[in-house]
């Protein structure tokens, strides 16, 4: 396993919204790796132990709800910041998230000159 | 004419009192009345003639013993006299000696006698021989007393005992008229025995002599000129007459108790002895009374007896009429007792007949119908309500079996399980179709009591068809209201889902303009070609939008999902073991639930309980009325269109298949032909329908014709094979 402190993960399957986030992240110096469906990032997280994961819920292949669990599931995954966000912004759709593992959760649309600085607020506090 | 509620009761009163004490019914009682008082009267007179008898009986004993004991009495001085006749008969001379030998011995005995004596025959002409013989014979002192000269004289010569009564020595007794006139009798009577009357012996002592005459020796030829006249002397008894009669009678037998008694002499009214209680006589009016006559020699007593005061004591004088009293009062109260008897159970009959018509009434008025059925399932007795529910007569039904009406086997079998299990003479019931007179098919609900005892069944039926129409709409209006209700809540899922999925991908593409547009505005970019590519970004993520927009409805549709929380991925093979287990149908029914030969292993995404319901509802809608068959289950994965394959194979049904028929041609109307279904299989088939649909399935049911199985074919969203 190799950790990536300067590194993001970022799993989301629409691919404006995924180079906006490329976009946000290496502007504030950090590495990205992103990831279009769930199966594949899991498989990269498993020997990988980036500084966060950013992972929208709805994926082709599966669902931030179903990924969560599997992270945790992983040795260095107890502890890794998994911030959701997602375009599920209803009433106890941020509870949902939070109880279902994720240490933060963000709606979208997002504010771009803030987003790497809550989620790393978020991933600061979950450490 | 008018009559009250009050009025009609009191007559009604009257009228059952009539009837109740109607002779016809009651005169049990007055002839227990008549006889008892016969038997009463008849033992009042039997009583008293009984007691009467034996009081007569006690009285004769008494007053025969009284009489006997006098006649007694007057034997043992008859007795004496006899003796002493006897010796003068053979003697021809009794000296002094031989007299006083023969009569000492009675006078010591018998206390009542006062003396014996021998008086001679003396005439004025042998006075002084008679006096010297008298001397001779010891007499010393000898004199004829009282003196002087008399034609005849009689005087004592032999007296025994001489000591106590030497006074009487010489003592002529022909000077007392009552004492001659009794010699004058013992002359006349030949040796008789002869008694003279009672006077005072003594100058202190009443008595009476008994005597007879001593004859001369000589022949008859002189004796009947003389007549009788020669005679030598008298032998005669003194008797005490107070001590001979308490001698005789004095001492008291338990018998003199109830008597009271008189003894007078012949002509004369004057008592010479009497009871000690005679004193009572003249103070009440005896029972019974009785004169007897008792002899002493030719002399007659006549003895006057009576019942002493009491007789037989009080009770048994009052017994026959205290038996009468008694008798004619239990009498009385006998015939009181049966009146009772009678007029209850006239009462009772009364009642119970007004009760068995008021029954009958009740019966005959019932509109349900009454009636009795052996355990042979024939009808015994009907009432005449079978008339108007059924249409028969109870004439024609009689004896006709119970199951002839009811309209299927079925029937016929539930009802002989229920009265073959019923508890005896414990209620159960039994609800059916049977046939009327008409052929319509009407419901009945009959409670049945089974009394085995009896061997009958005694059963209520009530024409239930309005109730059970009124159930069957109200049934219907519950299916109509439950498919309504699936179809509002599969609207309102879609809405929600649908307004979830669209909240989702504007806030998606809204991120991706709005996003690049804010490094634009924001300048986050360093040359003009990267400001381009946030541009060409933002306008390709409001396309995004437009198309989502534009083609809202793809959208919808294509999105297919749910809120994830409430759907899961889950084996198709569980769905065949969850029905096995828990499909009522399966449960109640011989179905069969087989897994065919295509399936293959698949996993469907959604909601396991709604997916199991639905399937459900397709087994209970496809098995219709069917009580047994094989359903048959192939689950199979489509990865092309992402979906699991579920298709349902069953035993072929022609209802099932004219409704499925039915459903197809009104799919998009199934509420309103709701009241065409049969066996509630377009219900469930449309809940079915539904439910698939809110598992973002479709539904397709198919009838492949008469005798052919009906398919069912259901598609849900493929679910991920979970890697162990």
């Amino acid at each position: 396993m190799e950790y990536l402190p300067n590194t993001m993960c970022v799993i989301e399957d629409n691919l404006s919204i995924r180079k906006l986030y490329v976009i946000l992240i290496k502007k504030a110096g950090f590495d990205v790796k992103e990831f279009e469906e769930g199966i594949a990032a899991l498989e990269w997280l498993s020997h990988n132990s980036p500084k966060l994961v950013v992972c929208d819920d709805k994926l082709p292949d599966t669902s931030g709800l179903e990924i969560i669990p599997k992270i945790r599931a992983f040795a260095h995954g107890k502890k890794m910041p998994v911030i959701a966000v997602t375009g599920f912004a209803q009433d106890g759709d941020k509870e949902r998230y939070l109880t279902a593992g994720f240490n933060g959760y963000l709606s979208k649309p997002i504010t771009t000159s803030s987003f790497v600085e809550q989620i790393i607020e978020i991933a600061n506090a979950a450490q | 004419m008018n009559m009250t509620y009050d009025s009609a009761i009191s007559a009604s009163v009257q009228e059952k009192k009539h009837s109740i004490f109607q002779f016809s019914k009651t005169f049990p009682a007055l002839i227990v009345l008549i006889a008892g008082i016969a038997i009463s009267i008849f033992i009042w007179r039997f009583l008293g003639n009984q007691i009467q008898n034996d009081n007569r009986v006690a009285f004769d004993k008494a007053t025969t013993s009284v009489v006997n004991r006098l006649e007694s009495g007057v034997k043992e001085n008859e007795q004496i006299l006899s003796s002493i006749n006897g010796l003068y008969a053979n003697s021809v001379q009794v000296v002094r000696d031989m007299f006083e030998l023969y009569g000492s011995i009675p006078t010591r005995s018998n206390n009542a006698l006062l003396s014996v004596c021998y008086v001679p025959f003396v005439t004025q002409q042998s006075k002084e021989d008679f006096i010297y013989y008298a001397k001779s014979e010891r007499y010393y002192d000898y004199a004829i007393k009282p003196e002087g000269n008399r034609d005849i004289y009689y005087p004592i010569e032999y007296i025994v005992p001489l000591e106590k009564n030497m006074h009487r020595s010489g003592f002529d007794i022909a000077t007392n008229a009552t004492a001659m006139s009794a010699i004058t009798e013992a002359k006349k009577n030949n040796g008789a025995i002869v008694a003279s009357a009672f006077y005072d012996v003594r100058p202190d002592t009443a008595g009476f002599l008994m005597m007879f005459a001593v004859h001369k020796e000589i022949t008859d030829q002189l004796a009947a000129q003389l007549q009788g006249s020669l005679i030598d002397g008298i032998v005669m008894l003194e008797l005490n007459a107070k001590v001979f009669f308490e001698r005789c009678i004095g001492t008291s037998t338990p018998g003199d108790s109830n008597i009271v008694y008189s003894i007078t002499q012949e002509n004369s009214n004057k008592h010479v002895f009497a009871s000690n209680n005679f004193t009572l006589s003249g103070t009440y009016s005896p029972l019974l009374i009785d004169q007897r006559k008792v002899k002493i020699a030719d002399k007659e007593l006549t003895i006057n007896f009576a019942t002493v005061p009491n007789f037989g004591g009080t009770f048994q004088a009052y017994t026959p009429l205290m038996a009468l009293i008694g008798g004619i009062i239990t009498s009385f109260v006998a015939a009181a007792f049966l009146l009772s008897v009678l007029t209850s159970r006239a009462r009772a009959e009364d009642l119970a007949e007004r009760m068995t018509r008021s029954q009958r009434r009740i019966v005959d008025a019932s509109q349900d119908i009454i009636a009795v059925i052996g355990l042979d399932g024939k009808w015994k007795s009907l009432s005449p309500a079978v008339q108007a529910i059924l249409g028969y007569s109870q004439e024609e039904l009689l004896a006709s079996d119970f199951g002839n009406l009811l309209t299927t086997d079925a029937y016929i079998k539930q009802y002989n399980g229920i009265v073959t299990s019923a508890k005896d003479e414990v209620g159960t019931s039994f609800e059916g179709q049977m046939k009327n007179k008409k052929g319509d098919i009407l419901w009945m609900s009959w409670n049945l009591t089974v009394s085995r005892t009896d061997g009958l069944i005694y059963a209520i039926g009530r024409d239930i068809t309005l109730q059970k129409m009124a159930e069957d709409q109200i049934k219907m209006k519950n299916r109509q209201v439950q498919l309504a209700e699936q179809s509002a809540l599969e609207v309102s899922e879609f809405k929600s889902q649908f307004m979830r999925e669209l909240s989702h991908g504007l806030r998606n593409n809204l991120t991706g303009t709005l996003g690049f547009l804010q490094l634009v505005t924001d300048k986050v970019y360093d040359t003009e070609d990267e400001m381009q590519s946030y541009i060409a970004n933002a306008e390709n993520s409001s396309e995004q939008l437009y198309v989502m927009v534009t083609d809202i409805d793809d959208v919808t549709e294509s999105v297919g999902s749910d809120v994830a929380a409430q759907k899961q991925h889950f084996q198709a093979d569980k769905l065949l073991l969850s029905l096995k287990e828990n499909a009522r149908t399966i449960k109640d029914k011989k179905l069969s639930v087989v897994q065919g030969e295509d399936s293959a292993p698949a996993t469907i995404y959604g909601k396991q309980q709604l997916v199991t319901n639905a399937i459900n509802e397709l087994i209970i809608a496809l098995t219709g009325s069917m009580n047994e068959g094989t359903i048959t289950i192939n689950t199979r994965p489509n990865t092309y269109e992402k979906v699991v394959e579920v298709e349902l194979m069953v035993t072929p049904n022609d209802t099932v298949a004219e409704m499925i028929d039915l459903y197809k041609k009104n799919i998009n109307n199934l509420v309103d032909i709701i009241p065409k279904d049969q066996n509630e299989i377009i219900f469930h088939l449309g809940l079915a329908r539904s439910m698939v649909r809110r598992c973002d399935g479709t539904l397709l049911v198919e009838s492949l014709g008469k005798g052919e199985p009906n398919i069912c074919q259901i598609t849900f969203p493929m679910g991920k094979i979970t890697k162990k």
